[in-house]
């Protein structure tokens, strides 16, 4: 074996392991905040960064907080207040849905669950 | 000699790192596969419907006309609200005219004659003529506070839905509710719509009526079911071309004075069922998924597996029982392994 080959082994090797790390990379993208409000995406934030955001719903503003990878609604306006009472979701087959106010929030992710049934 | 064989094993092994590279190319792009969502209001509930590796024109295509059949059957069954030009459900229900029979667009006297087809096939466990009891009782379930009294649901009463030739009904004033089949029978002209557009890979759920088709990318869809008590995930089901349908669960109890009441009214009884928290039911078709739930919530867990039995289909279910023990028929478990 003389320089050349060890070179193009080299060569070689450093490509592969280059597009094998790309391709990986754009695997691993981290989980997202979608809110959806009726099926317009309204927001779309990172899960691992703690924020709190203001969306509006169709009876009024909807206060999202994100925090330690989770999310919940904090506040909004409706009858029964049903999306601000279900607390936190982490799981990306979990949804909050506001129905009065038309909005969704979803965790999206490379899902382990298509859907849930309830 | 010595150096050629060197020379192959270099070349060997370039040969197989170029095919690494494109194995790993070809993981890659099956994973870009192209997902349309579109959520839509209809029928009390959110509707999510997912549809995969079609053209952005296909894709918008097929969601307006979607959306115009959940739209136009929400119209057709909608117990409260009338709409110009069409005679749904609220008009035979409390129409004022002096005619005898009414003419009916052709899908709402078919989706009728399901219900009645079911009302026969469940010894009238799914009676969609008591519209009254259910209101009486919605009430309370949405304030989650109080029972109807005996004197309310005795208030009641409701006329025979009596069915003519040609479309008609009979105008006499029923009580026609047809939350127990609409949202299931709407999504199964979805799915079959779909299907003849040759759209083959999609995933609907219409607020616990779930419908796949074929998977994004030869797998299985994974659908979670959730526990009745606290939502979490209590079986995972992969599944392609089924429906998948669960009657009971979580939020769909409220609880009164230490007791807890579902939303599924035994028209014997005129009270919630309480037979089981929750029950599943996969098989290929969303309106006899629909339809069958509700029957079986309606009978004890022994009666509801002689009835499936009897029914001889490829029908599989799933109980979630009073005391959280869960039975299942045999063909579940072929749902479960990985």
């Amino acid at each position: 074996m003389n320089k050349n080959d060890i070179g193009m082994i080299l060569l070689i090797c450093i490509i592969s392991l280059i597009a094998i790390s790309y391709i990986s990379s754009n695997h691993e993208e981290g989980n997202v905040v979608e809110v959806y409000y009726e099926d317009k995406q309204i927001l779309n934030v990172p899960l691992d960064l703690d924020n709190t955001y203001q969306v509006d719903g169709y009876l009024g503003p909807i206060e999202i907080e994100v925090k330690d990878s989770k999310v919940r609604v904090v506040q909004e306006n409706s009858p029964k207040h049903i999306c601000s009472n279900q607390g936190w979701i982490s799981e990306s087959y979990e949804s909050i849905i506001c129905l009065p106010n038309k909005v969704i929030v979803n965790i999206g992710s490379d899902s382990s669950l298509d859907t849930i049934v309830n | 000699m010595k150096l050629d064989k060197k020379n192959s094993i270099i070349m060997t092994m370039i040969c197989i790192i170029v095919i690494l590279i494109f194995v790993f190319l070809y993981f890659n792009s099956k994973n870009e596969i192209k997902t349309y969502q579109k959520n839509l209001f209809y029928m009390d509930t959110i509707i999510q419907i997912k549809l995969y590796n079609i053209s952005s024109n296909e894709a918008n295509t097929a969601f307006e006309e979607i959306e115009q059949i959940y739209s136009e059957y929400h119209q057709l069954t909608d117990r409260f609200n009338s709409y110009s030009e069409i005679n749904n459900i609220y008009y035979i229900n409390n129409n004022s005219d002096n005619i005898k029979t009414i003419k009916l667009d052709e899908r709402l006297y078919e989706m009728i004659t399901y219900g009645l087809n079911w009302y026969e096939k469940s010894n009238g466990l799914l009676d969609i003529n008591m519209g009254c009891i259910i209101s009486k009782w919605k009430e309370h379930f949405n304030d989650a506070d109080g029972i109807p009294s005996e004197q309310d649901l005795k208030s009641c009463v409701s006329n025979d839905i009596i069915l003519g030739e040609d479309f008609t009904i009979v105008n006499n004033h029923p009580d026609i509710d047809l939350g127990a089949i609409a949202k299931g029978y709407t999504t199964q002209i979805v799915s079959e719509y779909l299907e003849s557009i040759e759209i083959t890979d999609y995933l609907i759920n219409a607020g616990g009526n779930v419908v796949v088709g074929d998977h994004y990318s030869n797998g299985e869809y994974k659908i979670g079911i959730e526990n009745p008590n606290d939502k979490s995930i209590y079986k995972i089901l992969n599944v392609t071309n089924k429906a998948v349908v669960t009657s009971g669960g979580y939020e769909r109890f409220y609880e009164y004075n230490g007791h807890k009441y579902s939303h599924i009214i035994d028209p014997n009884t005129k009270y919630p069922a309480e037979y089981m928290k929750s029950v599943t039911v996969i098989c290929d078709d969303s309106a006899f998924a629909d339809a069958l739930t509700t029957t079986l919530f309606l009978m004890s867990i022994e009666e509801g597996q002689e009835f499936v039995k009897d029914m001889d289909m490829d029908i599989d279910v799933i109980w979630y029982s009073n005391d959280d023990e869960v039975y299942t028929t045999s063909g579940v478990e072929n749902y479960e392994q990985e």
